[in-house]
């Protein structure tokens, strides 16, 4: 089995030795620390070459990261997601300075002929906060959660395509759809990760609270299904969520006399298409953003309300 | 731990270290209510001193909306609760003695393998994230758009608020960092009390950002050493090419649009109280008018930042911030006496230190009553005077009336 080499960035390794050192002394734990302090001070007298000097001061941390087991913790992590060890060379792990900054993410160098391909040896950033590595056992989850999804992407059976067709009309449905998936999906892998028996990332009940503000428009006898049924399945398919994903309301609406607002692209059953009158100036107003339009085509109420509002400031 | 007065407790209390102190002591008066946010302040001390690598998330000065924002995140919200816990009551006062535990006390409670000196705690790399997270968000009931309020409010405090905090370090006259630091890389200036931390005997330890309960220490990843403000001493020293050798008020106060600022050098006594210096103008507002407080004075490193509470602001939210003074300090401000006026004017009307003023007393302009007190205002003209006893600025209480003459009419 090919083994995957794990690179830390230096920063995160510093900063995860300090802040695990300064908890185990807080604990009572107190002589790693002090041993670690009394080398890492005498660093700082060191006169040599800035370069050096720094390398050093990498060097003591990332002995201490090792003998922290952190090194351990993060190979183990891989050879438990063998299809990751078999296509990935190198995993990149770096220091993120907030959850919104946090992400998992396959980088692949493009193809001659343009394009990609996960088949050529992509490279796997893992970015996410120091925090984290004071627990543990989240820290833990976090990393099979994340892995799983890595693993899936190189699953032949999950059909992963890093572009899909989201079967979106505009760029706002396909976010829609996006994030719709990626919940779906790690609902999945939550199921998964609980079969194996390994802990959870601890979301408390954000995640419930996310489905079911994300499918609002399902019947609640639906999420409840559906619900369940993500968490126990043993596999499922790209194609499988993207469809579940689908926000149907636009199709439904479609299916009942709507039509789609040309202007936006989201269905409506209450289309304006008289523009006699004041209207006009609004018509006017979209016709300067939108030459191609006709206002025999209509708009939304939404885009109308849009364009009315924003007379006054046009003049 | 020794025993040292803390003038702004009104008793003594348990420091690490015994009393020693400046001649003479940095420090500056706020008006809150004149706040705008503009982070003009910020953005002067960011582009003098924290533009380099390393420092991307470091603020010296930061203005952050209250009550939900904070530098970094939460910071005294953090801070209280802890103190909360180790008193095992929120804060008390009787009169003006405070009867609960300061960071330092507190810390004596803790018990652990290795105790603190100081009770503190080390933000996360996400609550450093950002300087004014929750701008301009008010705390009260939420509104109905297109509706104007049915019940309405009273003045002066209003049901739906926020204010805007400036901060920067307070240069505190019993600092906790200094406290903390294992090293002893931390010192005050004895000439005029400013904190700063000796960049060579810095080892990185981090306990003044732990210890610091206004969170004004920061470490530097790059360089592996803590930094602070340092209270642009080369401007308070007169070295900067601009200061003529006069001493220059900071970066932040300079550039203050809102012209909140005052900044000043109080006279220090050897016990470590404010030598009387009637017509210096950070006394005067002190402890005279009384009408400017200390930030969190229960956290017990006496800060030399002082501030005019905003008047909008609910009482209760005020006294926990700035301790039992704050009726008298809105009283104060509310309705000014004829000195109070004049002095406000001397915010933001040089950028040198004024060491004294002297009024000269002009017409009564007009007399009202203000929140149901008696208010008469005069156009006084106060004067500034620098160290050498010359003369800085003159202005007077009402706004000059300049007519252009006609020839320029219609000119740029």
């Amino acid at each position: 089995m090919a083994s995957v080499d794990v690179q830390f960035d230096p920063a995160f390794v510093e900063e995860t030795v300090f802040l695990e050192l300064r908890n185990r002394e807080a604990l009572g734990n107190c002589a790693m620390a002090q041993a670690f302090h009394v080398q890492r001070s005498a660093l700082y007298d060191t006169t040599t070459a800035t370069g050096e000097r720094e390398a050093r001061f990498q060097q003591l941390a990332a002995r201490y990261f090792q003998e922290l087991g952190f090194s351990e913790l993060f190979a183990k992590r891989f050879e438990e997601f063998p299809l990751i060890g078999a296509h990935v060379p190198v995993a990149l792990v770096r220091r993120a300075w907030s959850r919104k900054e946090e992400r998992v993410e396959l980088y692949v160098p493009p193809t001659p002929g343009g394009g990609s391909s996960l088949k050529a040896f992509p490279t796997l950033w893992i970015g996410f906060q120091v925090a984290r590595c004071l627990n543990r056992e989240q820290l833990v989850a976090f990393l099979r959660h994340e892995l799983m999804h890595i693993s899936d992407m190189f699953d032949p059976a999950f059909g992963y395509q890093p572009h899909p067709d989201f079967g979106a009309e505009c760029e706002t449905e396909e976010d829609l759809i996006r994030k719709r998936f990626r919940l779906l999906w790690n609902l999945v892998v939550d199921g998964r990760m609980r079969r194996k028996g390994w802990p959870a990332v601890d979301h408390g009940t954000t995640r419930l609270r996310e489905f079911e503000r994300a499918f609002a428009s399902w019947d609640p006898q639906r999420r409840e299904a559906v619900w369940p049924d993500l968490g126990n399945r043993a596999s499922c398919t790209q194609r499988e969520l993207l469809e579940l994903a689908k926000d149907e309301r636009l199709t439904r609406m479609l299916g009942q006399g709507g039509v789609r607002c040309p202007l936006c692209h989201f269905p409506t059953r209450e289309g304006v298409c008289d523009w006699r009158g004041e209207r006009a100036a609004v018509a006017e107003a979209i016709q300067t953003d939108y030459a191609w339009w006709d206002p025999v085509q209509g708009a939304c109420r939404q885009c109308f309300e849009l364009y009315r509002a924003r007379l006054p400031v046009m003049g | 731990m020794p025993k040292v007065f803390n003038w702004q407790l009104g008793r003594e209390m348990s420091y690490p270290y015994e009393e020693h102190h400046p001649d003479r002591q940095f420090a500056f008066v706020f008006n809150l209510n004149r706040c705008i946010g503009c982070q003009t302040c910020t953005m002067a001390c960011k582009s003098t001193w924290t533009f380099s690598k390393g420092q991307e998330f470091m603020w010296w000065n930061n203005v952050e909306t209250k009550p939900y924002g904070g530098y970094p995140q939460f910071w005294d919200v953090k801070i209280l609760k802890l103190l909360e816990e180790a008193s095992g009551e929120s804060q008390r006062w009787n009169n003006d003695v405070y009867q609960g535990k300061t960071i330092f006390e507190a810390a004596e409670k803790h018990v652990g393998p290795e105790p603190q000196q100081v009770l503190g705690y080390l933000p996360t790399d996400e609550e450093w994230r950002f300087p004014n997270i929750y701008e301009d968000t008010p705390v009260g009931k939420p509104g109905a758009p297109m509706t104007f309020d049915q019940t309405g409010t009273s003045l002066p405090e209003h049901a739906t608020w926020f204010f805007y905090l400036a901060r920067i370090c307070n240069h505190c006259t019993y600092p906790g960092c200094l406290a903390a630091c294992p090293r002893k890389a931390i010192y005050k200036r004895p000439e005029d009390g400013i904190v700063l931390i000796d960049q060579k005997r810095c080892r990185g330890y981090r306990k003044c950002v732990e210890a610091c309960p206004y969170k004004k220490a920061m470490y530097r990843p790059s360089t592996r050493v803590s930094e602070k403000c340092i209270a642009c001493y080369p401007r308070i020293e007169g070295k900067d090419p601009e200061a003529g050798g006069r001493p220059m008020e900071t970066r932040c106060m300079a550039a203050c649009i809102g012209q909140i600022r005052l900044q000043g050098l109080v006279k220090i006594n050897t016990d470590g109280s404010w030598t009387e210096d009637r017509y210096n103008p950070i006394y005067y507002l002190v402890k005279v008018a009384k009408v400017a407080l200390p930030l969190y004075p229960q956290f017990g490193t006496a800060p030399n930042g002082f501030y005019i509470p905003p008047r909008w602001v609910p009482r209760g939210y005020l006294k926990q911030m700035f301790g039992p003074g704050v009726d008298e300090a809105i009283d104060a401000y509310l309705a000014p006496s004829r000195e109070l006026l004049a002095v406000l004017q001397l915010f933001r009307r040089t950028n040198r230190i004024i060491f004294r003023y002297e009024i000269q007393e002009g017409p009564k302009v007009y007399e009202t009553e203000r929140h149901g007190k008696p208010f008469v205002m005069y156009n006084d003209t106060i004067i500034g005077f620098g160290e050498d006893g010359k003369e800085l600025i003159r202005t007077q209480v009402e706004e000059p009336f300049h007519v252009r003459p006609a020839t320029h009419q219609n000119s740029i």
